[in-house]
């Protein structure tokens, strides 16, 4: 066999073994209570907070997951650098997943170094599944064009940050005012170019400005009418026990019923109690119950001095078990400590 | 505590508008402007009277700890007599002081300033009113249902309503785990009594209506900006833009509907910038006097007020006044008015002392950051919240329009640099210098974090837009290619 056989015969193997280490190895991952890879499904149970580690950044751009959950939580992606993970966008996984995210298109990508950083899987609360598939591919020129669409069409949803972060219709990668600036830049070439006196280009640029503005803002009313609908069908018109706001779900459904059942409404003024709220997801349950709506009650240092227990969407725990019941709802507990 | 529904909405909107209604024909009337439009008093009031009755909660739990109707009453009391003796002493009737109210006429002139338009600004004016009628039936609409949502409004605002309803006021003084509404100390805790008054009037603690101060605030600014440039371009198409441009802000939706308290201390900025407008232009004390005035209530609505807001419109005020060269003529014409002094100076006692009183006494100075306690510089300038600028303006959605209306506005603000026309330069210094007092606090505090995060950063620059735009119409009005 001569020298250049040889290499050949080398490369192959070490091509074959390169193509069987990635098709036999696991994601490296973090913090599951079990965790398993057949065949490219992945099956997890998660109960606080849970992390998969996927690829460099820019080595994709797009990335589907699908699968059946357990409720309980979130799931999305975030960015891994160093030891630090930066979130990305999250989905609730309640029931089912079915959804892509087309990367970058999120608020800190511009300060990570690309060359450091790798793009995790991120699984917040109480949540399994047994057969999530992750898919990952560059995209064509005719999925980049659908994409776009996809992008234009998709509406960002309201979160609990949304007071601080919007961030904004990307198609792909690019704002779609960054394509206002280019038909405003051509726009202002166009009129100077025109017979105009001075003062009407400047009106001109003006009113073209104006027009821009108005394509802009029916984009951002359409995103707001959406929320409207979605807040209004969701939680305004059903019945209180079906009523869902937004990804904090049932919460503020529960919150009534357990201030109702604790008459707290009433005693507003007078009473003082001590309460525990423990909750599959700490935040923003947990922290917004403490902060407000236990009120009259105080928040308890732990479950056993407290004069009430609250397991929100978890089982009762043992500091719970064989005492009174006050409220059982959809998976939630009212408990009576002392 | 989710409570609504239309029984419950009437009441809390009697509740919000018509409670500042009667106090506005006595405090106002008292204090200010008896030669001025009726309506753009009203819509003031509206603000000033907030401002008084929240301070007056405050300030009367140095003497008794309890806060609601008895006090809202007391201070009701104490106007109607004052007003009582100023009738006596000038001998003038009620109605003298309701006269002002008249705007026959306006409806004529606003349709006939339309059909003045060319056919491209009509069609920007419609869309302009249809966006501005949606934003405010959008955000109605949340009015009626929408419980607190966003994590920030939890833990620096309603905290601080529920205890003071549950406590019965606000311990000032004792343990630092107590005062204040256990809330965070660094906050002003007036605008949070006011809302908890409002609660007691809607027999308890509201997690929906509470927030009406703060969508009725949006809603009266933008119709003051649009009185305001109504009375000088006489042009319906500038004084619709700048209500349009703020609430195009994609940021501003959400701080409208939720619990927040940075686009209230924004829209007090912006009457305050107004005022000492009218004062640089016409050398009307009254207004020098509402522009303090407003200046002291928006220091009792959130920390940011000194060492941002307040910084940047004064420091703008001496600046166009230093250039125009009458700065030293002012000061001295001021100081020879030695009851306008006293009013200066009782307008700064008053709202600003007790409360900075408590913090000094806390311990917590005037630090301007969102922490507690601690020193106000941090100990290194923090240049690398610059690296991030490109993300805060061209990869967040924030900025879209903004970005795009400042390189247009500064179109049109060649010409005013040009005729040396400083009023109008005025307005533009003062979302600069409050865009530069931002960057300085970011840069020299621990506030470099909100940066870097891009936590709070967003929100706060996008409160420099929500003044430039406030005072777009100043840049463009004399445009004449707007008419036929």
């Amino acid at each position: 066999m001569s020298a250049t056989k040889k290499l050949w015969w080398l490369l192959g193997l070490v091509l074959s073994l390169c193509v069987s280490f990635h098709a036999f190895a696991q994601y490296q991952q973090q913090g599951f209570t079990t965790y398993a890879e057949t065949g490219g499904t992945i099956s997890f149970s998660c109960t606080t907070q849970c992390f998969i580690l996927l690829w460099p950044l820019g080595s994709n751009q797009l990335l589907a997951l699908k699968g059946t959950m357990q409720w309980g939580g979130q799931i999305g992606y975030g960015f891994l650098v160093g030891q630090q993970i930066y979130p990305g966008e999250m989905l609730l996984a309640n029931g089912s997943v079915n959804s892509s995210f087309v990367f970058p298109r999120h608020q800190l990508f511009s300060k990570l170094d690309k060359q450091q950083t790798q793009i995790a899987l991120v699984v917040n609360g109480n949540v399994q599944t047994t057969d999530l598939t992750i898919d990952f591919w560059k995209l064509f020129f005719s999925e980049k064009v659908a994409m776009m669409w996809t992008d234009f069409r998709t509406n960002e949803p309201l979160r609990p940050y949304s007071i601080n972060l919007r961030y904004g219709i990307k198609l792909l990668w690019t704002p779609l005012f960054i394509m206002m600036y280019w038909l405003f830049a051509l726009g202002v070439v166009a009129i100077f170019f025109t017979n105009r006196s001075g003062e009407k280009k400047r009106s001109a640029i003006f009113l073209f400005a104006c027009v821009l503005l108005v394509l802009f803002s029916l984009r951002n009313i359409w995103n707001r009418t959406d929320w409207t609908i979605t807040w209004f069908t969701t939680y305004v018109a059903p019945e209180t026990d079906q009523k869902t706001f937004f990804d904090l779900g049932d919460y503020p459904v529960f919150i009534q019923k357990m201030r109702t059942a604790l008459s707290l409404d009433e005693k507003f003024w007078a009473t003082t109690c001590t309460m525990f709220f423990d909750a599959a997801q700490e935040w923003p349950f947990k922290v917004h119950a403490d902060t407000v709506y236990m009120k009259p009650c105080e928040p308890a240092a732990d479950k056993t001095t407290a004069e009430y227990i609250v397991y929100y969407k978890k089982p009762i725990g043992p500091e719970g078990q064989g005492k009174e019941v006050l409220l059982d709802w959809n998976g939630s507990f009212l408990i009576r400590n002392k | 505590m989710f409570t609504s529904g239309w029984g419950a909405l009437v009441v809390a909107l009697l509740v919000n508008i018509l409670i500042p209604l009667i106090p506005w024909i006595l405090c106002m009337r008292l204090c200010f402007w008896t030669k001025r439009n009726g309506w753009l008093l009203y819509l003031i009031s509206r603000f000033v009277w907030v401002g008084v009755i929240a301070h007056f909660l405050f300030t009367s739990q140095l003497v008794r700890f309890s806060v609601g109707v008895g006090q809202y009453v007391l201070l009701l009391a104490l106007l109607l007599g004052a007003l009582g003796i100023k009738l006596f002493v000038t001998k003038k009737s009620v109605r003298t002081y309701m006269s002002s109210l008249a705007i026959s006429g306006t409806g004529m002139q606003l349709w006939k300033s339309f059909q003045d338009l060319t056919s491209g600004y009509k069609l920007v004016t419609v869309w302009l009113l249809i966006s501005i009628l949606r934003f405010l039936g959008n955000a109605f609409v949340f009015t009626t249902h929408f419980p607190t949502y966003a994590d920030d409004s939890f833990w620096n605002w309603n905290k601080p309503i529920v205890n003071i309803l549950h406590d019965g006021g606000v311990h000032l003084f004792g343990d630092k785990e107590v005062i204040l509404a256990r809330g965070r100390l660094g906050y002003p805790i007036h605008i949070p009594m006011y809302k908890s008054f409002l609660s007691e009037l809607l027999g308890g603690y509201n997690d929906i209506y509470t927030d009406l101060f703060q969508r009725l605030s949006v809603f009266f600014v933008i119709c003051f900006l649009g009185c305001v440039t109504w009375k000088k371009t006489k042009n319906i198409f500038w004084s619709l833009l700048p209500g349009a441009l703020i609430i195009s802000l994609p940021l501003v939706f959400l701080h409208t509907v939720e619990s927040y308290h940075d686009l209230p201390v924004t829209l007090y900025a912006v009457l305050t910038a107004y005022f000492f407008f009218v004062y640089i232009d016409e050398n009307d004390f009254d207004a020098l006097g509402l522009g303090v005035l407003l200046t002291t209530i928006m220091a009792n609505i959130k920390i940011e007020w000194l060492l941002m807001y307040a910084a940047a419109v004064v420091c703008s005020v001496l600046v166009i006044l230093f250039v125009q060269g009458t700065l030293y003529a002012r000061v001295r014409e001021l100081f020879k008015k030695s009851d306008e002094l006293m009013r200066l100076g009782a307008y700064l006692l008053f709202f600003l002392l007790p409360f900075q009183l408590v913090r000094i006494s806390h311990g917590l100075g005037l630090n301007p950051s969102s922490l507690e306690t601690g020193e106000v510089l941090d100990s290194s300038v923090h240049r690398e919240i610059f690296g991030t600028f490109k993300a805060i303006f061209l990869e967040a959605d924030n900025y879209g329009v903004a970005l795009l209306l400042l390189v247009v506005i500064t179109t049109f603000f060649r010409p005013s640099l040009k005729k040396k026309e400083y009023t109008t330069l005025y307005f533009f210094l003062v979302p600069v210098m409050l865009f530069v007092f931002f960057t300085l606090v970011f840069l020299l505090t621990n506030n470099y974090q909100w940066v870097l995060n891009q936590t709070t950063v967003n929100r706060v620059y996008t409160m420099v837009f929500v003044i430039l735009f406030a005072f777009i119409w100043l840049y463009a009005h004399d445009l004449r290619t707007t008419r036929k």
